[in-house]
């Protein structure tokens, strides 16, 4: 990569983490148009965008943005009102930075007349509500403020850089600075890493109070306050003597030390450069893999306790990583809200997205892959779950619909949850278009689950049963296949809001996972190891009638037997093992000749050959060079025992 | 001509780190004379310029000389102007004369 590739993906990952702040904070501010922190944070945003793009050359991007960082200055000062018009307007002139900034990263060229035409066409409304003249803020006179400007201790870990305050300072009016540096310890005493100056700085403007506090917007991370001076005062000469301004240094409200220490220092790194550094951890594991298993082999003292410490070094190294890879899915959820916005906008519904548990971890990766499917969920809800404002009324609740977003984690996998309080599942609807499309027989008796497990069989969603059953079925089938690709679980039920539930859990990671190595015939086989509960001897249990169902302590438990599944030559020995698995809430049984022991196993996609070997959601390398393929125990539980082929697709849940 | 020590200043928080542990070193070992060389400085860096302050500190307190020594615009302008170093009065301490306001823009020769 090129040095000018590299600052140009630094400017495109920047501006876009700028542009989701942005919009974050616009839909805040519609929900409270008068809070002036809203109004300071979007214009905040709008000025660091337009900061951003300057520095990095891109001065069509920055005069944009300037061009609608002036309407909010005006809104600051009172002279344009927050209207939806003008927060809907800036949402799309936002669009607009977002469509240049994609084409700065694909290397097209920027689109000037674009910008032209959009600034006119759509920020042009909003410059006519604008007037300047009638601004009056300036009085003309000339005053003086004292400004004590004083960082928190972690000031210097959050990158305090006193320049640019100044620099705003310096716009308003004539400054005098004076560092205060009382409260610096000698250097055998000082904490390097911990701010202990403050500034104070004497400004005349004709700008009045406003302007000044407007300056110090950006004073981040640090206790800012600003007194009106006599106009005659000496400069520096409401300066506390030496002893006294310490007194008042120790006295004031900075963090404390250990929040310092605590601070958020981070480094960004590519995603490339951590899928590298997974794939060779992964290259790591196989390795050992294939140590661990020459050591047993050779039985040598010397090499089994080296074999052993690398194979714990190996595992720590592993789950460091891993944990490198997890982001919170809040990021993810805040891109929903403006999906709710605008989409119940235009249905002419009113929609509000609640968001729980924003700090859930999961594998960026994941996180990635699961970014659709839950759009289409959240679309489903507004589109299809939530009712009008006059027919939620009309059934005696607010016209204001909810959808809720939860995530969570539960036993090695994260649960997410998009749920309405609409008017729920119309099960008689579903069922008579299931029958009416030949998915299931007029007499059939199905329980509740069923009827609504019928919304992800494929050919339900045609634009007739749209209609008819609030179009619960729309691509959900295609939905549930990502979920299912990310070895997930995906199901729709009743929500506890009255409306409908939908459900997805997946894995936290994609990339490496523990699992239950067993063998059919010459064959090697994984089984994610989070699935597996317990494995008996299959001939120490009664089988009922012959059929693949065991009697587990009374309990009917079916089973899968692998090698008819994979149809591997060769006799099943006397004693098969079958290894019982959790899968989508039923115990399910998987026979096998024999369980080798646990193996932390490395996902490799299978080549675009096998991607479509049913059962099968990846491959590994084990320690002695052989494959072993990853059991996609869901669908396997789901097709059955080779049903799929033999009886139509009666699988085991 | 008194013998002196010459720290090179550096930015970067490892630097700083480093500088800090070197001046408090060479402060509790003896009297050299120090001079702080921020011509290498090639960016204004606040935790490397408290350092300095929180070395002059301790200098005045055990009666070490030390001066800062180079100049670069940058330096200048982000020193007297911006960051409000400079002013005699600031640091509080009587009778101190701020190693900013005192600094030399030649290079010695310096020694270890």
């Amino acid at each position: 990569m090129s040095e000018y590739d590299a600052l140009i993906g630094a400017f495109v990952e920047e501006a876009g983490e700028l542009l989701d702040q942005l919009q974050d904070s616009l839909l805040e501010l519609e929900q409270c148009p008068e809070d002036p922190e809203c109004v300071d944070r979007v214009f905040r945003c709008l000025h660091t965008i337009k900061g951003c793009a300057a520095m990095f050359g891109f001065d069509e991007i920055s005069s944009f943005a300037h061009d609608i960082e002036n309407a909010y200055q005006d809104v600051r000062a009172g002279r344009l009102a927050v209207t939806p018009s003008l927060v809907d307007t800036t949402l799309r002139a936002g669009d607009t930075i977002r469509t240049v900034i994609s084409d700065v990263a694909e290397h097209r060229e920027v689109s000037v007349p674009q910008l032209e035409l959009d600034t006119a066409g759509r920020y042009g409304a909003v410059s006519q509500q604008v007037d300047r003249e009638a601004a009056g803020s300036r009085d003309g006179q000339l005053r003086r403020f004292r400004i004590e400007y004083r960082p928190s201790a972690s000031g210097f870990a959050s990158g305090l850089d006193i320049a640019p305050v100044i620099e705003q300072l310096r716009l308003v009016g004539r400054c005098r600075v004076l560092l205060h540096t009382e409260d610096v310890p000698a250097v055998d005493l000082l904490d390097p890493i911990e701010c202990h100056v403050w500034w104070e700085i004497v400004i005349d403007t004709d700008g009045g109070e406003d302007a000044v506090h407007d300056a110090l917007l950006f004073a981040d991370d640090a206790h800012v306050s600003v007194e009106e001076m006599d106009a005659d005062t000496s400069e520096f000469a409401a300066i506390a003597p030496a002893t006294n301004a310490t007194e008042e240094i120790v006295q004031a409200p900075l963090p404390s030390v250990a929040a310092a220490s605590s601070g958020t220092a981070s480094l960004r790194v590519s995603p490339a450069k951590l899928d590298e550094l997974v794939d060779l951890v992964g290259e790591l594991v196989t390795a050992q893999a294939r140590l661990t298993e020459i050591a047993s082999a050779s039985d040598d003292p010397l090499i089994v306790p080296v074999a052993e410490d690398i194979e714990r070094l190996t595992s720590s190294l592993r789950d460091s990583v891993l944990d490198i890879r997890m982001v919170p899915i809040g990021h993810l959820f805040g891109k929903y809200t403006r999906v709710v916005r605008d989409l119940s906008g235009q249905l002419g519904k009113r929609a509000r997205l609640e968001v729980e548990g924003g700090e859930t971890e999961l594998d960026k990766g994941v996180i990635d892959r699961i970014a659709d499917p839950l759009v289409h969920l959240v679309r489903n809800a507004v589109d299809h779950g939530l009712e009008t404002p006059e027919d939620r009324e009309a059934a005696g609740k607010p016209p204001v619909g909810r959808v809720r977003l939860a995530a969570y984690q539960s036993a090695g996998e994260v649960v997410i949850e998009v749920e309405d309080d609409g008017a729920g599942l119309n099960r008689d609807a579903i069922l008579r278009c299931a029958v009416e499309r030949g998915i299931v027989a007029e007499e059939t008796e199905l329980t509740s689950e069923q009827i609504a497990e019928l919304l992800f069989a494929p050919g339900f969603s045609t634009a007739e049963c749209v209609t008819r059953v609030s179009g619960r079925g729309v691509g959900l089938d295609a939905v549930r296949r990502v979920v299912e690709d990310l070895r997930g679980t995906l199901t729709i039920g009743d929500g506890r809001m009255g409306g409908t539930l939908s459900r997805i859990r997946i894995p936290l990671t994609l990339a490496i996972i523990e699992g239950l190595l067993v063998a059919v015939g010459p064959d090697r086989y994984i089984i994610p190891l989070d699935a597996v509960e317990e494995c008996i001897d299959l001939v120490a249990h009664d089988t009922r009638g012959g059929g693949n169902v065991v009697d587990l302590r009374g309990k009917p438990v079916p089973y899968v037997r692998l090698r008819r599944c994979f149809d591997i030559a060769g006799e099943a020995p006397e004693h098969e093992i079958a290894v019982l698995a959790r899968v989508l809430g039923e115990q399910v049984g998987f026979v096998v000749d024999n369980v080798v022991g646990q193996h932390q196993t490395v996902i490799k996609t299978l080549g675009a050959a096998r991607a479509d070997r049913v059962g099968v959601s990846g491959a590994t390398i084990l320690g002695d060079g052989t494959v072993a393929l990853i059991l996609d125990v869901i669908r396997l539980a789901r097709d059955g025992d080779g049903a799929r082929e033999r009886d139509g697709g009666r699988g085991c849940v | 001509m008194a013998r002196t020590v010459t720290i090179m200043a550096p930015s970067g928080a490892a630097a700083v780190s480093s500088a800090r542990d070197e001046l408090a070193s060479r402060l509790a070992r003896g009297r050299t004379p120090i001079t702080i060389d921020i011509g290498t400085i090639g960016m204004p860096d606040l935790p490397m310029l408290q350092v300095i302050c929180a070395a002059h500190k301790r200098a005045i307190d055990r009666g070490v000389d030390l001066c800062v020594l180079g100049d670069g615009q940058h330096m200048t302008a982000y020193v007297a102007e911006e960051a409000g170093f400079a002013d005699d009065a600031s640091c509080g301490i009587a009778g101190a004369v701020c190693p900013w306001a005192q600094r030399a823009t030649a290079r010695p020769e310096s020694e270890a």
